[in-house]
């Protein structure tokens, strides 16, 4: 369990994620971020500063040192923000990665070529800066280092102001993945009605319908109500009163599957109904104390009881209790059975939530506790 | 008797009650098979296939899939694969919402799936289809049926005779015999389709086996049998109400086949 506030502190931010991508060119908005563009020269003005540090580490001399300086501090400030301009048209007129990465060297050699000829020409005129290359001076010469220099600080660019997008991009990625996950998760709570549920129920309608018409007529209503639950689409939260009533009608429809071997039993604090939890937060773990409890006894007297109450401060407790054999520690450990679901929408959805059980040869208690529910 | 013989001795494993029952009423009403048993768990279902002691002597076992409250991880199909192949084992068919496992199961020999929720033709053609798989040297079906009960967890299987009455209480179903009362995991409308040959249906809630009544009793408006061995002051027995729109026809079948009262 990563804990539920890792979790509730990164559901919002999904979301922001999300509506921003959706609105907007993804690199163009990523590129104009405040901070991304804040570290991007952090970076750029570090590794230069680098480079200097280890020229006057290696003993070069100080003229060189400050002509260099000067020249990145004129080709950089102009170089960065035309790199920057060309991914994000790259980004617009969607090249691929190829291609903008054969822009990206386009413009960082006519800007090489432009500031070689230029270096060329000072250490020609000011002969005192010592900028003569060894192998002496001549403009191709330096137009090809400053095409070659060029490229190194397209290389410093990408890893300044592209890199960060990447990581960023891959993050929202994750997260949006994550939230499609749940969603599809909610989705698939929300519409409880699996088919196995749907088509057991359905046998057992066909088969009562010559022996016990009343009966066969009576499911068919819970049946009913709960398709019809499953197919409007409401909010994500509803209140425990209504959560408990379509439980009701859950469990009058497996006890009438597994007759004589199966009996529910409600207790409900009044002051409870009107607080807003998940939807049907608590059907897995009815299921699974019908399933994995109450009928693994083959004596016919299963039963599950569902107990809502407030305890001190505040706090939401709902137990779904059943008197089967129970379950071995392991299984409990693992959050086996599917419960798993149960957890990450307390995760998602719930702060200072849990969910624990403690089981016995007396049965199984599965308890879940929510602090500070708000009321609808 | 040829008829009868050539009737599928079928075992029902099936959790869900009204879904066995339905299942039961199905087999029946084809007139192609005869219930033999009707069980909730893969434990009883073992049992009632055993062959030493010898069990029910089914031909088919008609199986859920998925069994709730089964032990974990045990299905339906744990069963079939735990029997399939073995000397003396029924042949298979398997019931299910879906049929996701049906690789293995044609794997393991089953001779059919019925998806759920049942029908009357879908059952009737796999009876024929089991029909023609039988083995042709059919086991000689002069042991007449028995019917399987449960007491707790252990299975009971009675010889019609030993019978006296099947009641519905309680959303349950007894068995009154000699040896006792036991539960039956089935419908009182499923036992009557399936064992009701010799029975007669004389109130709602009541199944009664005609050898067995010994008293007929009235007692203002009230009709009352008793059912069991001895007669009623000294005897071991039940008490049954007769409903009273079937007292009259049930004293009318009483008496003719009984001689010594006069008919009025």
């Amino acid at each position: 369990m990563n804990g539920p506030m890792a979790a509730s502190s990164a559901a919002p931010r999904t979301r922001t994620a999300h509506d921003a991508a959706s609105r907007r060119a993804p690199a163009a908005a990523a590129i104009a971020s405040r901070p991304r563009l804040v570290l991007g020269v952090v970076v750029v003005v570090g590794t230069m500063l680098l480079q200097v540090a280890t020229d006057v580490v290696a003993g070069r001399q100080s003229a060189r040192i400050l002509a260099r300086l000067a020249f990145m501090l004129a080709e950089l400030p102009l170089l960065m923000p035309a790199l920057s301009a060309a991914f994000a048209w790259s980004i617009r007129r969607r090249m691929s990665a190829g291609q903008g990465l054969l822009t990206g060297v386009g413009i960082a050699t006519a800007f090489g070529c432009v500031f070689g000829l230029l270096y060329g020409v000072v250490a020609q005129r000011v002969p005192e800066l010592r900028l003569h290359f060894p192998n002496g001076l001549s403009f191709s010469r330096t137009t090809l280092f400053g095409i070659l220099n060029a490229q190194l600080y397209f290389g410093l660019w990408a890893l300044a102001f592209v890199y960060p997008l990447a990581v960023e991009s891959a993050r929202v990625r994750a997260l949006e993945a994550q939230q499609l996950r749940s969603d599809a998760e909610l989705a698939r709570l929300r519409a409880h009605l699996e088919p196995h549920f749907l088509l057991n129920t359905l046998n057992a309608i066909a088969g009562l319908v010559t022996e016990d018409p009343r009966e066969a007529r009576r499911l068919l209503v819970c049946l009913g109500d709960l398709l019809r639950d499953a197919v409007q689409d409401r909010s994500e939260r509803q209140r425990l009163g209504e959560q408990i009533a379509w439980l009701r009608r859950y469990a009058q429809i497996l006890e009438a599957r597994h007759r004589g071997a199966l009996r529910f039993r409600w207790d409900i604090a009044p002051a409870c109904e009107r607080l807003l939890l998940p939807r049907l937060l608590l059907q897995p773990l009815v299921e699974n104390a019908v399933k994995h409890g109450a009928l693994r006894r083959r004596d016919g007297a299963g039963e599950v009881v569902i107990h809502a109450s407030m305890a001190d401060g505040g706090t939401l407790v709902c137990v779904v209790a059943d008197n089967g054999p129970g379950m071995p520690d392991s299984d409990v450990r693992a959050g086996a059975f599917g419960l798993q679901s149960v957890r990450r929408r307390l995760e998602l959805e719930a702060r200072d939530a849990s969910l624990r059980f403690e089981s016995s040869s007396e049965g199984t208690r599965s308890i879940v506790e929510i602090a500070g529910v708000r009321e609808a | 008797v040829s008829a009868v013989a050539s009737l599928l001795r079928v075992l029902v494993v099936e959790d869900e009650w009204p879904a066995r029952n339905y299942l039961v009423e199905l087999l029946e009403v084809s007139g192609l098979a005869q219930v033999a048993g009707a069980v909730g768990g893969i434990e009883e279902a073992r049992q009632a296939l055993a062959a030493d002691p010898p069990g029910l002597g089914v031909d088919v076992a008609f199986v859920d899939v998925q069994l709730d409250g089964a032990a974990r991880h045990e299905t339906g199909l744990s069963l079939v694969r735990s029997m399939a192949g073995s000397p003396g084992a029924p042949m298979f068919v398997l019931a299910t919402a879906y049929d996701q496992h049906a690789l293995e199961a044609f794997e393991l020999g089953v001779v059919d799936y019925l998806l759920k929720p049942f029908s009357e033709e879908r059952v009737v053609q796999c009876l024929r289809r089991l029909q023609q798989r039988r083995p042709q040297i059919a086991p000689p079906a002069t042991a007449p049926p028995r019917i399987v009960a449960r007491r707790k967890r252990s299975l009971v299987f009675l010889e019609p005779q030993e019978i006296w009455a099947f009641e519905a209480a309680d959303r349950l179903t007894f068995v009154h015999t000699t040896h006792g009362t036991f539960d039956i995991d089935l419908s009182l409308a499923a036992v009557e389709a399936s064992f009701g040959r010799a029975f007669v249906r004389v109130h709602r809630n009541w199944l009664v086996n005609a050898a067995h009544i010994k008293e007929l009793e009235r007692d203002g408006h009230e009709t009352k049998l008793f059912v069991g061995a001895g007669v009623a002051d000294a005897g071991r027995g039940v008490h049954v109400p007769v409903a009273r729109e079937r007292a009259a026809a049930v004293r009318e079948m009483l008496l003719t086949n009984a001689t010594g009262l006069r008919r009025p």
